[in-house]
């Protein structure tokens, strides 16, 4: 049976080393390559044609395009525009890692907890720079809820800060987990199968239960491919709604 | 920003590998008692007694590069949505948004002009139909004129004809009268002839009879009355 754990393995393609950083690009930055080229060129080719009324292609882009609009001006509001391509693009780059991980033989970069914590500990990063910069010392409010009385204020003050510190690790761990668990699953149940095939006899009929099973996870994988980039995305616009108003 | 947040990422990495380890154990836990989550454990395990050791998520060998590839797709994939792709759908979006707007607008002017259209043609029919009954009227008013004219001509003729008729009637009857008194004058002269035998005198005669058919008048003229 073939080591489950294998498909994460990183293999470099072209070494590369500046300043004793090995910076080789990798299967993982092939796949990342392959996202920014397939979901450009996609949405470039449905944009092509500019039509009024839109052919099937250009509904599509359209429908990402709304989706994530609808989500900005639903999470954070009209002044969430500014956000609008880092957003898109950070939802983009989950989807298509998710996405491209379903294809067989592939890697999928997004189930890498570097890449999931260097993309939340951005939009964290980003939060507060932006926050302070905006607000200045007010910023800090925020780990003031209103209508505490003042003696539970060592008490929540603590609480809040930790709740704020540790988003980019729950970002970041959510979709890294989802994505390892998900494939390590579909790799041991195909693993299953083959290996009663390759037993014989009986155990070959018995090797279509697991096969089948599998082909139902693959579908639920893609819905979790797709919700958890949402799920990314949409934490990010919560995130990044503090550096647009503060609550109180 | 991308720089920043790559050695920023890096100075982190020491507080991940806590972190993951944390979800590590998570990833054990949660799924330990089914089935799927044994073989999962199982697929674990085998992981760490393989050669290498560990997820090759937890290997820092590669955290280096897989930040730098990330940042500079994640870089290359902002630039062509932010400048390119992003104000392409939008301005499609919005381009067929103007031209609805525009569409609605002009479908509302053309209605507004077919409704001037249908009240001037509804003006026109009333006009039209207040000129036609006007003009019948007219023409009623003079034939009925006109009829009314020769009536009442006809009646003036023929009041004319009717008193002409009635004063040669009475004309006629007159000198039918006097011809009675001439007979009569001449019945009395005859009749006093032969009794007296005297030629009266015709013109006392005259005046006696003309007297009694005078009063004989006048009685049935008060009789009458």
């Amino acid at each position: 049976m073939a080591n489950p754990i294998q498909q994460f393995e990183i293999t470099p393609l072209i070494p590369l080393h500046i300043g004793g950083l090995d910076i080789s690009y990798t299967n993982s930055a092939l796949w990342m390559t392959i996202a920014v080229v397939v979901s450009t060129t996609l949405l470039s080719l449905a944009m092509r044609r500019r039509a009024l009324v839109p052919g099937r292609m250009q509904a599509f882009a359209e429908m990402i395009y709304e989706f994530v609009a609808s989500m900005i001006r639903e999470n954070i509001g009209v002044k969430g525009r500014q956000y609008f391509p880092l957003i898109f693009t950070l939802f983009m780059i989950v989807l298509l890692g998710n996405m491209l991980g379903m294809l067989p033989y592939s890697f999928t970069y997004t189930s890498h907890i570097i890449v999931t914590a260097a993309l939340a500990f951005f939009i964290f990063f980003i939060v507060m720079i932006i926050g302070v910069f905006k607000h200045g010392f007010h910023f800090f409010s925020l780990f003031v809820p209103p209508g505490v009385p003042m003696w539970l204020m060592p008490l929540i003050i603590p609480i809040e800060v930790m709740s704020f510190m540790i988003r980019p690790v729950t970002l970041s761990v959510r979709l890294f987990a989802n994505m390892i668990a998900g494939h390590i699953m579909l790799k041991v149940f195909a693993g299953f199968s083959v290996g009663m095939f390759a037993a014989g006899g009986g155990l070959v009929f018995a090797g279509i239960g697991p096969m089948l099973f599998n082909s139902v996870l693959i579908g639920f994988e893609f819905l979790i491919a797709f919700l958890q980039a949402y799920v990314f995305a949409i934490l990010s616009c919560i995130y990044l709604k503090d550096t647009v108003e503060i609550g109180h | 920003m991308l720089k920043f947040t790559a050695i920023v990422t890096g100075t982190y990495l020491t507080l991940l590998s806590s972190a993951s380890l944390a979800a590590d154990e998570v990833l054990h836990d949660g799924l330990q008692h089914t089935e799927v989550g044994d073989k999962l454990a199982e697929g674990i395990h085998d992981a760490e007694h393989a050669p290498k050791g560990g997820l090759p998520q937890f290997d820092p060998e590669w955290f280096a590069s897989q930040i730098f590839w990330l940042a500079i797709c994640f870089a290359i994939l902002y630039l062509i949505f932010a400048k390119k792709t992003l104000p392409d759908i939008s301005s499609v979006i919005e381009n067929r948004k103007n031209h609805i707007q525009s569409d609605l607008e002009t479908a509302e002017k053309l209605t507004a002009e077919a409704d001037e259209v249908q009240d001037a043609y509804q003006a026109g029919l009333n006009t039209a139909q207040n000129d036609a009954s006007d003009a019948i009227k007219g023409v009623e008013n003079i034939s009925k004129a006109k009829t009314e004219d020769a009536l009442t001509a006809f009646r003036t003729r023929s009041d004319e004809t009717i008193a002409e008729a009635e004063a040669n009637i009475i004309a006629s009857k007159e000198s039918a009268m006097d011809d009675m008194n001439q007979v009569a004058v001449d019945a009395a002269a005859a009749a006093v002839e032969k009794i007296i035998g005297v030629k009266p005198d015709s013109s006392k005669i005259q005046t006696i009879v003309k007297n009694m058919s005078g009063a004989t008048k006048t009685a049935r003229k008060t009789k009458a009355a």
